[in-house]
């Protein structure tokens, strides 16, 4: 004869099975990804030569890029096989500072050549073998929500209800100057958009998809090919 | 766990709830900065740092929002220090203008007001910090010949900082070299700043042209 469940193992069990589905489904992820390139000039870069990966911060614009998706980026574009030489953003900015800063830095090409004949700022670019200098704008917005839940907490235990689902949507361009030759060498762009859900069961689980982490690797893996190939 | 615990829990649970949304925002700048990359300036500058500069404090209460505590006046001696470090080869520090001791043209900056907004005040991503700053130039004699205004501005987005304190932090840390960048780019092409200088040069000193 079978054996009876008691209720204390039967929601355990229940409970265990929602949480390997969980992270099973998260695992999937639910994002869909595409990456884009306009090369504009032949791109070449040798030993001692490096770039950096600057978030779009300018004034008057209210956007800014988010610093981890920079620091995603570069952090990506290390570790590839062809080991490009990326500066730490903050130091890069401290280093040159004032002339990276939102209200200084240069918003275009025109604008770099100009601030380029600051001898002092010209001389330390050349000591830090900057080659390409890439501007990363965009953002990870939220594109949609729905769902309810509801949670409550008594002496006896708490615990919630409900299912919650939102959409993300990431979009991003890199712009690669070439510092040395005073040109714009491309551009790569990398969008991603997906949907997260929230179920939950006593405990909410979430099931995220990892929009902004698929666009990273996404543009990281775009930019080494642009260098690279 | 017995019943008696478990309320014990929960008391303790609302209560650190209670007390944590009431209590005030407490911002502080410990940080080093950059030295500006520009030419140096040759004229000997007496930098005037005071008290209500080092003490400055900005304190405001907002409606649903809490009280605000927001620190800038620790950091105000390390931003001079590095500005003047950056921009000018032969510089010197004092307490006040009614130093005796001071024999060239000295500047004496000011934080004249301070205003800070959240994201739930004005519904976007960002933390701002406004800033106005007035730098007092006085002479030889130690006279008050003008005042340069400078303002200054920083923001952070809320997605890179966990909080209230974080995000304000690193606007006002924003704002603070703002007005360094501002300071160190302007300085040799502000028409107020040339006059000025002109007071330390020998044909002014000597009356004649």
């Amino acid at each position: 004869m079978k054996k009876m469940l008691n209720p204390i193992t039967l929601s355990l069990k229940i409970f265990k099975t929602t949480v390997i589905c969980g992270v099973v489904l998260s695992l999937l992820g639910c994002v869909s990804a595409t990456v884009q390139q306009v090369r504009e000039r032949s791109t070449q870069i040798s030993g001692g030569e490096t770039l950096v990966i600057l978030g779009k911060r300018n004034r008057p614009s209210t956007e800014e890029t988010e610093i981890d998706f920079i620091d995603c980026v570069a952090t990506n574009l290390r570790a590839k096989k062809s080991k490009l030489k990326v500066l730490n953003e903050q130091r890069f900015v401290d280093r040159t500072f004032p002339w990276f800063e939102p209200r200084t830095a240069p918003g275009n090409m025109d604008a770099l050549v100009n601030l380029l004949d600051q001898k002092l700022l010209a001389e330390r670019l050349e000591q830090m073998g900057l080659k390409y200098l890439i501007w990363i704008e965009g953002q990870t917005k939220r594109t949609s929500s729905g769902g309810s839940m509801s949670c409550g907490i008594t002496p006896g235990g708490g615990g919630c209800f409900g299912f919650l689902t939102w959409e993300n949507d990431a979009s991003y361009e890199a712009t690669i100057w070439d510092a040395k030759n005073k040109t714009v060498a491309g551009k790569v762009s990398s969008d991603a958009a997906g949907t997260s859900y929230m179920p939950a069961l006593i405990l909410p689980i979430p099931l995220v998809a990892r929009v902004q982490s698929n666009a990273c690797f996404g543009l990281a893996d775009q930019l080494d090919t642009f260098f690279t190939n | 766990m017995n019943k008696w615990h478990r309320i014990k829990m929960l008391h303790c649970f609302l209560t650190t709830a209670v007390v944590t949304g009431c209590a005030s925002t407490q911002v502080s700048l410990e940080t080093d900065f950059p030295s500006p990359l520009v030419e140096k300036q040759s004229t000997r500058i007496a930098f005037i740092i005071n008290e209500s500069l080092t003490d400055f404090v900005h304190t405001e209460t907002v409606e649903k929002g809490g009280d605000f505590v927001i620190e800038v006046g620790s950091a105000q001696r390390g931003l001079f220090e590095r500005l003047a470090a950056g921009l000018f080869s032969n510089h010197t520090f004092f307490n006040s203008i009614g130093d005796q001791s001071i024999s060239s043209l000295a500047i004496e900056p000011e934080i004249r007001e301070l205003q800070f907004a959240t994201p739930d005040q004005t519904r976007t991503d960002y933390y701002e910090v406004w800033m106005r700053y007035d730098f007092k130039l006085y002479d030889l004699e130690r006279n008050l010949t003008s005042t340069w205004s400078i303002p200054a501005y920083g923001k952070a987005n809320k997605n890179n900082h966990t909080g209230k304190r974080d995000g304000l932090e690193a606007a006002a840390l924003s704002a603070c070299r703002d007005v360094m960048a501002v300071f160190s780019i302007r300085f040799s092409s502000e028409q107020l700043i040339s006059d000025w200088l002109n007071l330390d040069s020998p044909t002014t000193q000597d009356g004649s042209e």
